[in-house]
């Protein structure tokens, strides 16, 4: 053979090694980017020592090494977007309080992506997977959370980044995984989806040598149709009630600056119907946050901010969309169908996160919020209650913080433009500015307090 | 790094993937007279393992009752469906159901793995983990490449209904 397929590979670990040395000099604001790196190598060295087995003829051994080493290589171009300038680091330290307090094991790599999105991947599972056919053990505990170039300083967007914690904290604590037993579609609908399913089969021909054939007659009895859509529908299922629980536990934690982030983003991205395998529309999304937003009496806390009120009135009618009342769509079947089983589930994973998550600091206290609102206006960093009584508790927590910037932003908006002539960006991003300093003084007094 | 569903689908593809091959590796050398080593029959046992896990799908699947961690077994069970009915597959095999299939070739390799003499010549077995590989790579491959929305479909043309 004049082209050798385990040469080429072999070449291509050593690059990649080389690689990783490179960015392995570099200096990175956390720890984590060198974990992930070394952990990186370890895999890739793995794979040098399984090229070393296979012989030179079974392409399908090497070609399969060759597909894990382009995963290692798209995270290693991950990695090198990481700057200590876009690392959102005021955000960050309360991200991981929040981990450490519920006693999760797992460290976070917070990288910039090339996406204009956020995302979740919990890099250790996905390797001791991988590993498994490998008799491999992951080296370390760690998950990657990914979130826009441009917005890694928006400290008010990146209230998103609860969500994507939130699913660590999901699989940590085996929310979605505890209640699967209750996670079932109604034998009624599935038996009705496959029926549909095996009628379309039917109508749906190609032409085989002279022959015209139907594509049902690929399988022999209808179990058999039964188990192929069953993966289909609980593999999305799966995805979307870990996205949902992610959505409670942020809301939880950051409460309607959560909401007010997702829904700004979301809705801005796609249309709130869409459908997508790993991440329900955002009218269903919505329709389970508002259900936690009526539990915890949010309409009554935010009464006196007309305009926030009202801006959350539009999303709460976006909510009430549903799959069954949209007219023609592909595939509408299957979406009401997940759409029913999710909304069946939402009370259930409600009380489960109750169960399993630990809240502290996370009340919306009128009396604070206005302080801090106070603060902004007067553009002074809302670290401490204004006129705050010597014996009563002064410095604001995070989820104060957050959602005063978020009522300044959008409550008093004509008013900060004002304040700033009219330039709407000078605007924002004094708010932002606020919010960094707040939440990083907020940091360092949680750390002195600690030490003491 | 990819999405959801995309992750759980690679890490699947490239699990069984990599366990595929080396079972087809050590199944080689074995018909060539070499001995599995301790570590070798680890891998074999994760092929016990896996024909379990088909076994559970398949009852999963035809009783209607998903248990908890029910998916991979249903995953596994629908890749041996599409195994079991390659032309290459069903030219190698007698009237068994494809339960008695699963059976047989379990028991091949708890023969193997207690070192007890073997009928046959594991064609049958080589064959379905051969397959398996070919399948998993074309699933990571599907990932990776992105084209798994496509699911193939577009070779099939939906029209009515005149046979």
């Amino acid at each position: 053979m004049v082209i050798s397929p385990k040469e080429h590979i072999e070449d291509r670990i050593y690059r990649i090694q080389e690689e990783i040395y490179e960015l392995l000099a570099k200096e990175y604001v956390t720890i984590e980017p060198k974990n992930f790196l070394n952990s990186l190598s370890y895999y890739n060295n793995k794979m040098k020592e399984r090229l070393m087995n296979v012989e030179e003829d079974n392409i399908k051994s090497i070609r399969r090494i060759g597909r894990l080493l382009q995963i290692i290589h798209i995270n290693l171009d991950e990695v090198d977007h990481i700057k200590t300038t876009n690392v959102p680091l005021e955000l960050i330290h309360y991200l991981n309080r929040i981990l450490i307090n519920n006693n999760a094991k797992y460290s976070v790599l917070y990288r910039p992506g090339t996406e204009f999105n956020y995302s979740y991947w919990n890099y250790t599972n996905f390797m001791r997977s991988v590993g498994s056919g490998l008799g491999l053990e992951p080296d370390q505990n760690l998950s990657v959370i990914s979130y826009p170039l441009c917005e890694s300083k928006n400290v008010l967007l990146n209230c998103i980044l609860f969500h994507e914690i939130a699913h660590q904290l999901n699989e940590e604590l085996n929310i979605r995984s505890d209640i699967e037993k209750n996670i079932q579609i109604r034998s009624e609908d599935l038996d009705k989806y496959v029926d549909e399913w095996i009628s379309r089969f039917s109508e749906i021909r190609q032409i085989v040598g002279e022959r015209e054939i139907t594509l049902d007659r690929f399988f022999s009895e209808n179990e058999v149709i039964k188990s192929y859509l069953v993966e289909e529908l609980y593999e999305i299922l799966y995805s979307w009630i870990d996205e949902i629980i992610s959505d409670l536990i942020a809301f939880y934690y950051a409460g309607p600056a959560f909401l007010l982030a997702l829904a700004e983003a979301a809705y801005v991205n796609r249309s709130e119907i869409r459908f997508s395998e790993t991440h329900p529309p955002l009218f269903l999304r919505l329709k389970a946050i508002f259900r936690l937003y009526s539990k915890l009496e949010y309409s009554r806390k935010l009464k006196k901010y007309r305009t926030i009120t009202k801006l959350i009135a539009y999303y709460k009618n976006i909510s009430r969309s549903s799959y069954e009342k949209i007219g023609n769509i592909p595939d509408k079947e299957r979406n009401i169908i997940l759409e029913r089983t999710v909304i069946k589930v939402i009370p259930i994973l409600i009380s489960a996160i109750e169960n399993k998550i630990k809240l502290s600091k996370t009340t919306f206290i009128k009396s604070h919020i206005e302080s801090a609102v106070n603060s902004y206006m007067n553009l002074i960093p809302p670290v401490e209650l204004i006129n705050y009584d010597l014996k009563s508790k002064r410095i604001h927590d995070p989820f104060t913080i957050l959602n005063s910037a978020w009522i300044v932003k959008e409550n008093y908006k004509t008013k900060t433009h004002s304040m700033f002539g009219g330039n709407k960006q000078k605007a924002r991003i004094s708010i932002n500015q606020l919010t960094c300093k707040a939440l990083e003084s907020n940091d360092f007094l949680y750390r002195m307090e600690e030490k003491d | 790094m990819m999405k959801g569903v995309d992750n759980r689908r690679l890490a699947f593809s490239l699990k069984w993937g990599f366990t595929s091959d080396r079972i087809v590796e050590i199944l080689d050398k074995y018909r060539k007279g070499r001995l599995p080593t301790e570590e070798d029959k680890d891998v074999l046992k994760m092929a016990r393992m896996l024909f379990d896990m088909i076994l559970k799908g398949e009852e999963q699947a035809n009783s209607g009752n998903f248990g908890m961690n029910f998916l991979e077994s249903i995953k596994v069970y629908n890749r041996s469906i599409s195994i079991i009915n390659t032309r290459e597959f069903l030219s190698i095999m007698s009237n068994e159901s494809m339960n008695e299939v699963i059976k047989n070739m379990d028991l091949s390799f708890d023969k193997i793995i207690k070192s007890e003499p073997l009928e046959g010549v594991l064609n049958r077995e080589l064959l379905f983990f051969d397959l398996m590989r070919e399948l998993t790579l074309n699933e990571t491959e599907d990932v990776i490449d992105g084209f798994y929305e496509s699911k193939g479909m577009s070779k099939w043309s939906y029209l009515q209904r005149n046979i």
